[in-house]
């Protein structure tokens, strides 16, 4: 059972929606941690600057299927071959955003960045048409933050 | 009732209160004096903990072997670090007590032991014999057992490493190209560790799940740092208060990964320093059965040297007056002298030590040279000191004045120092050992920090984006000769010196741009493999085919940007020849001027055009340039750098990043 839930905290991210989390468990009653996964999504928008002759979003991504998931130092399972926000450029667009390092890129204005491979990733976000991405990304602090104040 | 302190060159009544403040004074200085040593030592300590957390923690993360064996490496060098400044503390912690012990207590006397100077040792090529099982060697069968080796060298406190080397049944002799140098005195021991490890097994996944045994050896790690700081707080409870002497236990972090185990051991001093190579026999430990065991022969070659300071550096320095010995008893010559090693130069100035220029005469002191005092002299009220040695057979004696009486108590003082060092140094003080010092290695790919080198691994390649269209610019060239277009095709007159469009490279000569349009197109045909072409229209954009440029670009007033990468580059090399629609601001060319493209390009084109930024990928494959934040191309710097960095993209190992 899957089931979607929007939860209502304000994480200071003015621009934003709020980060939302899929339910997936047996059911929603069982409060262990061992029966429900939580996957903490949140989605950003960032408008890409130009920059003389170029369009930029301001961060640098790794990973890809072709790559050695082991060296990823943001991974918390060492087999994940996703994308992964390795560095935010300070006052860039990707920052204003609220994109920040460590993130897990999963969608790419609808594409999907799970089962990419490094380049197919760079392509995605780099499209000379679109002055606006929209990500999916997850991150492991949102978790923590969101489990926190349910406390 | 009265002793005389030989220190403050006063007497002072026994038991007054006077003596009692300045032993509490004299208590007081060396508590300070103690405590800065201390927390040297704790300082040390500290470091050394925090890179066996890094270590503990890169172990924990990395997944190739060689990561795993280096890391495991520094792991145990900083265990045995550890273990070493602590007991270098309590050490000294124990000589502090018995001091005070001794201060408190009836009154000793500033001790007059001489101490002998230090010097520099060095090891160096090291190098162990193999002994493999005939059969083994020759006929190479099965699988190569391989164990990875490494020697840890201690000198007191002093530990040092040398690298890892894989030793296999080909190779005959492990060895160390490393040349370490310690700061020892004459008394030194000087331990040779071998360290072995096997390295076949997998331990990236132990049987521990990665996570928990990650958390165990980070957290034990940082528990057991804690601990350790508390206990080594001087304010706290020293190890010498309760129950005087008890040992620290350090309880070492279970580590998931490569465990290295002591093979051969053996203990340096000062009776094998030599300046050549010598044998020296090994103790060995363990035997066939072990994981971990490498067939040594049994012994160790190495050069051993060392350096007494007494050898290398001015011993004492003054002005002095010399007379030879039967010669006129007026003619005594006012030198500059500079003892150092085996001689006593004397120089016409001062000045002439700095610049180099060559001393007036020297005095040889070695350990056959005879040194005394005399009484006064009847022409001068000072003492002299009178040198003699033989030389070929001739007794030859200098005499030496100095200032005043404290200079000659001095020169004095220094003469005899020099005799000590050199009777202890023995050997070394015959002939000045070279010691080479190691030139600077090159950094290694593993760093126990945080893992986080991997952010350094910045792949510029803007040169390579500039190689690339360097490639395409040259063969424009090429195909501009070929080319039998005369005329440039109208559009072209657009991309002149229109300040909207976009200029790729200043490299590129306007000249080829007119003509080999067609030539570039082709050659980035060949260059286009296998591009995601059809798939990689974003679901969200509306544009097919021609349709898209044309309406874009009406609605935006300035050309419309790049993005920064390869593709970027290509495409408007491309889009200058076929697509002025996407760049240019002024009037866009109607699809009439792509008559003059030749039809075998159209539908590359046609592709190339809707597919943005995606099909123009290099046939390096997967590669993706990297570049600093927010420059724009830096003009590349040279062929072999952007050689470089293909090699670095090439390289499996290296994780890419890439700038968007």
């Amino acid at each position: 059972m899957v089931c979607a839930v929007i939860l209502l905290l304000n994480f200071g991210y003015q621009t934003m929606e709020m980060p939302f989390c899929i339910l997936k468990g047996s059911s929603v009653h069982d409060v262990g941690d061992s029966a429900l996964h939580f996957t903490f999504y949140q989605r950003i928008e960032i408008c890409k600057l130009r920059q003389g002759e170029h369009l930029i979003l301001g961060f640098s991504i790794g990973g890809g299927i072709d790559q050695d998931p082991g060296q990823n130092p943001f991974s918390e399972d060492k087999s994940d071959k996703g994308i992964y926000v390795t560095r935010v450029t300070p006052g860039g667009p990707a920052e204003v955003a609220g994109l920040m390092m460590g993130d897990k890129v999963m969608q790419v204005n609808g594409w999907d960045m799970t089962m990419v491979t490094h380049d197919q990733a760079r392509k995605r976000l780099t499209k000379k048409n679109e002055d606006i991405v929209r990500l999916l990304v997850t991150r492991k602090s949102l978790e923590q933050a969101v489990r926190h104040s349910m406390m | 009732m009265f002793c005389r302190n030989q220190t403050t060159r006063a007497t002072i009544a026994r038991g007054s209160a006077l003596e009692m403040e300045i032993r509490r004074g004299k208590f007081r200085r060396s508590v300070l004096l103690d405590t800065l040593q201390d927390s040297n030592i704790q300082k040390k300590i500290d470091h050394e903990i925090r890179m066996r957390d890094g270590a503990c923690k890169l172990l924990a993360a990395c997944s190739q072997r060689e990561q795993a064996l280096e890391a495991s490496k520094s792991l145990l060098t900083c265990n045995t670090r550890i273990m070493a400044y602590m007991s270098e503390l309590q050490r000294m912690k124990e000589a502090q007590v018995m001091q005070r012990v001794a201060l408190r207590s009836s009154d000793a006397g500033p001790t007059d032991d001489r101490l002998p100077c230090k010097g520099k040792v060095a090891i160096s090529d090291l190098r162990i014999p193999l002994m493999w099982k005939d059969t083994e060697y020759f006929k190479n069968k099965g699988e190569l057992h391989r164990c990875a080796v490494f020697c840890l060298l201690q000198v007191g406190a002093e530990i040092h490493d040398t690298d890892m080397v894989i030793v296999d049944r080909t190779l005959t002799d492990i060895c160390f190209d490393n040349t370490i140098v310690f700061e020892a005195s004459p008394g030194f021991e000087l331990r040779v560790e071998l360290y072995s490890c096997c390295s076949e097994e997998d331990y990236s996944t132990g049987n521990t799940p990665r996570k928990l045994a990650s958390k165990l050896s980070s957290s034990l790690g940082r528990s057991a740092g804690k601990k350790l700081r508390v206990a080594m707080d001087p304010g706290a409870c020293s190890p010498i208060s309760n129950g005087g002497g008890a040992t620290l236990l350090l309880p070492l972090p279970t580590v998931v990964g490569p465990k290295y185990h002591l093979l051969a051991h053996t203990t340096l001093s000062l009776s094998h320093v030599q300046d050549s190579f010598r044998t020296h026999d090994l103790s060995i430990s363990g035997n066939e059965e072990c994981s971990h065991w490498v067939p040594l022969y049994g012994s160790v070659c190495c050069r051993l040297a060392a350096q007494p300071h007494c050898m290398t550096q001015q011993m004492m320095s003054g002005c002095l007056k010399v007379k030879q010995f039967g010669g006129d008893p007026q003619s005594w010559t006012n030198v500059y002298g500079v003892l150092k090693g085996t001689n006593l130069f004397c120089y016409h100035r001062q000045e002439d030590v700095e610049a180099n220029i060559q001393p007036a005469f020297t005095i040889s002191i070695n350990k056959k040279t005879r040194i005394r005092a005399s009484e006064k002299d009847l022409h001068n009220k000072a003492q002299s000191i009178c040198i003699s040695n033989h030389y070929g057979g001739e007794e030859v004696t200098h005499t030496l004045s100095a200032d005043s009486r404290e200079d000659t108590h001095r020169w004095m003082e220094a003469f005899w120092q020099q005799f000590y060092d050199m009777s202890q140094w023995k050997q070394c003080c015959d002939d000045l050992m070279k010691i080479e010092l190691p030139s600077p290695r090159k950094p290694t790919l593993v760093t126990s920090k945080q893992g986080s080198l991997y952010h350094e691994m910045v792949i510029d390649t803007s040169d390579d984006i500039s190689t690339v269209t360097d490639i395409l610019a040259r063969r424009m060239q090429e195909l501009e000769l070929r080319s039998q277009l005369g005329t440039s095709p109208p559009w072209m007159s657009l991309f002149e010196d229109s300040p909207g469009c976009p200029r790729t490279h200043n490299r590129l000569p306007h000249s080829p741009l007119r003509c080999p349009r067609p030539g570039l197109l082709s050659s980035e045909a060949s260059l286009t493999s296998d591009s995601d072409s059809p798939c990689s229209t974003s679901p969200c954009s509306r544009h097919s085919g021609w349709a898209e440029p044309l309406s874009l670009s009406s609605h935006s007033s300035h050309f419309r940007p790049r993005t920064l990468s390869l593709d970027a580059k290509l495409s408007t090399l491309r889009g200058r020849g076929c697509g002025g629609v996407l760049q240019c601001s002024c009037q866009p060319p109607s699809s009439s001027s792509l008559a003059p493209i030749p039809a075998q390009r159209v539908p590359q084109a046609t592709l190339s055009c809707s597919n943005s930024t995606s099909s123009n990928s290099s046939s390096e494959g997967s590669h993706s340039p990297e570049l600093s934040d927010g420059t724009p191309f830096s003009h590349p710097s040279s062929a072999r750098q952007s050689l470089r960095n293909l090699r670095a993209k090439l390289d499996p190992r290296n994780w890419l990043q890439s700038q968007v």
